[in-house]
């Protein structure tokens, strides 16, 4: 009797403790979880790099499974119309912004106004003067370098080099051009004998491309990504004598890289990952778990060619995204989604099973 | 004379009742409303309702200008560039000035047209891709300042809107009320419904055009030191004067204002930055791509100038 007195009272005092626990770990988690409120500000819609960015963000906050919901501002607009939806997304109660910013200082006000009220705002993708902010981006100053370094290296270290740059004036175009002509100046042999700004529009690449494209002009080319149509133009213009070119991780670009290995084409896929938003979201849940997080994050680019990295390269080739896909899957060490996760492109609060 | 007064009233009124429509429907989107957010809203009006003040008047004098946002461009890039580090006061005068420099290329248009004789739309557009050029010379990357206390002039320190509010306001009563009063105001409505008949009943149709030409670009300039003093930057894109000098078209067509001359006022086209402030950020809470925000405003304008047509069209036949 006695004994089994014992027994009922162990059996309750563990039965009461499991549910305890069990009841704690219910209660727990929700407290810990699911409550940081995100805001997006994008100044340029429409654009397929800046959606992969927005959905690495939501992507990645749904798997954090600290996030209870992300709310994106995003359209073309001007500084006036950014700061304004900076403004709505601290009236709406976030409690980080993560913006793509426009204009390197105009929004500086509104995110002012957000850092004061205690918000944490992050820049992604291109640097603001907003003092209290954090940055994550591509280091574009290394991708100007390690381009070229790969692209001199293919050239057997002469040539002449047909420069198409971006957009005179954008922060990520006057960094890329400071890397590139550091390595050129170290190479006498070399010389960039036409230079030439795309403005990141694919017409205006693929007509210059075919305007300036001669037999034995060149001996390489450096884009700053506007690249698969400039690999195109050489079909028809050198009549597939192709001469390396240096471009982005867009997702044709990759395709070709990889088939015209076998015609003689060297192609330098120096990635510019769209899913740094996936990084930008991390850096941002970080910062709000009140970890030490430094002002400024930049991803280190390395240049890949099917010669060195052709595994890599098979993989980024993704045939079921378009041409302009940028195609970089996963930053190790801040994004952990998978690619259909990312192609999935839903917040926390979009469906039922917190978009997982 | 008493029917087309009522009925311009009348439009005056359908543009508030939209805009109020507009206005209860976007603040139940936000959790809150108070100083702060009536502030987002009248900095997000401020740089396209004078805009669309300014072509407004031009467009009430029979013209059209399609270099009022290079204008604004213009004398943000001035502003932001020569009123970097500098003090209150210095601040203030350089205000004055580039207001003044905006009337000055407004008047100098003006005269162009009145001399030369080309229609309004081929000289504007031709000037705006000139002072576009002279923006970006002016300032080749977006970038400059402002004296903090000038900024906080026109925008108001957090989260007080009552500074932008005034802004918005004050343009109104010193400028449109005296001359809409005066025998510009006259000679404005006058030319704007007919050259001709201005010119016989002894109206200077150059020198009212040079004038109405001359206050555009006072508007223009007051729009770009207002978004000098909100953005404390500038940038020197044509994208962003082509857009702004669309809006101010826009503005003033839904303002009430006919394009084909004559017709109109300022309080409507003031109105009306408000409506499409709100068409956008409206859509945008809802998760739905401003871009088609383009579409909604695009269908009201050409709905606006069609019915304001057949409008005037009736009060002119049954006269």
């Amino acid at each position: 009797m006695n004994l089994s007195t014992k027994h009922v009272k162990a059996g309750l005092a563990v039965a009461t403790s499991i549910t305890l626990m069990a009841g704690a770990a219910v209660f727990a988690a929700p407290a810990q979880a699911n409550n940081y409120k995100i805001g997006v500000s994008n100044s340029w819609a429409g654009n397929s790099w800046r959606e992969t960015m927005v959905c690495a963000i939501k992507a990645e906050a749904t798997l954090s499974g600290k996030v209870a919901s992300v709310t994106v501002l995003s359209r073309n607009t001007d500084a006036a119309g950014q700061s304004a939806d900076i403004r709505t997304l601290k009236t709406q109660g976030v409690n980080a912004i993560i913006v793509n910013s426009g204009d390197p200082s105009a929004n500086n006000a509104a995110i002012a106004e957000a850092v004061a009220a205690g918000i944490k705002v992050i820049t992604v993708d291109n640097s603001t003067t907003a003092p209290n902010t954090t940055f994550v981006a591509n280091d574009q100053v290394a991708y100007g370098r390690v381009g070229a370094k790969a692209l001199i290296k293919a050239m057997g270290g002469k040539g002449n080099i047909l420069y198409m740059r971006g957009a005179s004036g954008a922060g990520a175009d006057t960094d890329r051009d400071k890397g590139f002509r550091e390595v050129v100046a170290k190479y006498p042999k070399v010389k960039i004998t036409k230079e030439v700004f795309t403005n990141w529009d694919w017409a205006t690449g693929g007509t210059l491309a075919n305007q300036l494209l001669v037999p034995g002009k060149f001996q390489g080319v450096w884009t700053s990504g506007i690249d698969y149509n400039v690999v195109t133009a050489m079909g028809k213009k050198l009549k597939n004598k192709y001469i390396p070119v240096v471009g982005s991780d867009n997702n044709e670009f990759i395709r070709l890289s990889n088939t015209l290995t076998s015609k003689g084409f060297v192609g330098i896929v120096v990635p510019n990952p769209a899913i740094v938003g996936g990084a930008a979201l991390k850096v941002a849940v970080d910062l709000l778990d009140g970890k030490m997080v430094p002002a400024t994050n930049l991803l280190k680019p390395k240049a890949l060619t099917v010669k060195k990295n052709k595994k890599n390269l098979a993989s980024r080739y993704v045939p079921t995204q378009e041409a302009t896909f940028s195609s970089t899957l996963s930053l190790p060490g801040y994004t952990t989604f998978t690619p259909a996760q990312l192609f999935r492109c839903k917040a926390p609060q979009d469906s039922n099973d917190g978009g997982r | 004379m008493n029917v087309i007064q009522l009925k311009r009233q009348s439009w005056n009124l359908a543009i508030i009742l939209l805009a109020l429509v507009l206005g209860i429907w976007r603040i139940s989107q936000l959790p809150q409303f108070g100083a702060y957010e009536a502030r987002t809203f009248v900095l997000g009006i401020l740089p396209i309702a004078l805009l669309s003040m300014g072509q407004a008047i031009i467009i009430i004098g029979g013209g059209i200008n399609l270099a009022i946002g290079a204008e604004a461009v213009l004398i943000n890039c001035l502003s932001a560039r020569y009123m970097q580090d500098t003090t209150f006061t210095e601040s203030v005068v350089l205000a004055i000035v580039f207001i003044l420099v905006g009337m000055l290329i407004g008047a100098l248009i003006g005269w162009i047209i009145a001399v030369s004789g080309i229609a309004d739309i081929v000289v504007t557009l031709a000037t705006s891709f000139l002072l576009v050029g002279v923006a970006m010379y002016v300032m080749p990357q977006p970038g400059g300042g402002v004296n903090q206390q000038f900024a906080d002039l026109v925008s108001g320190k957090v989260p007080n809107f009552i500074p932008p509010l005034i802004w918005l306001i004050l343009p109104i009563i010193l400028i449109w009320i005296p001359l809409y009063r005066s025998k510009l105001g006259i000679s404005m409505y006058a030319i704007g419904s007919s050259k001709e008949a201005a010119f016989l009943s002894g109206v200077n149709v150059k020198l009212t055009k040079i004038k109405l030409y001359a206050i555009g670009g006072l508007f223009a300039g007051l729009s770009g030191l207002v978004l000098t003093g909100i953005t404390l930057s500038s940038s020197p894109f044509a994208n962003i004067s082509n857009t702004a000098t669309l809006n101010s078209v826009a503005g003033a067509v839904l303002g009430g204002v006919a394009l084909s001359g004559g017709v109109g006022g300022l309080v409507g086209p003031a109105l009306a930055a408000l409506i499409l402030f709100f068409i956008p950020t409206i859509l945008l809470a809802y998760g739905i791509d401003p871009a088609y925000s383009q579409i909604i405003t695009g269908a009201l304008t050409i709905f606006v100038v069609l019915f304001g047509g057949l409008l005037r069209k009736r009060t002119a036949g049954k006269k």
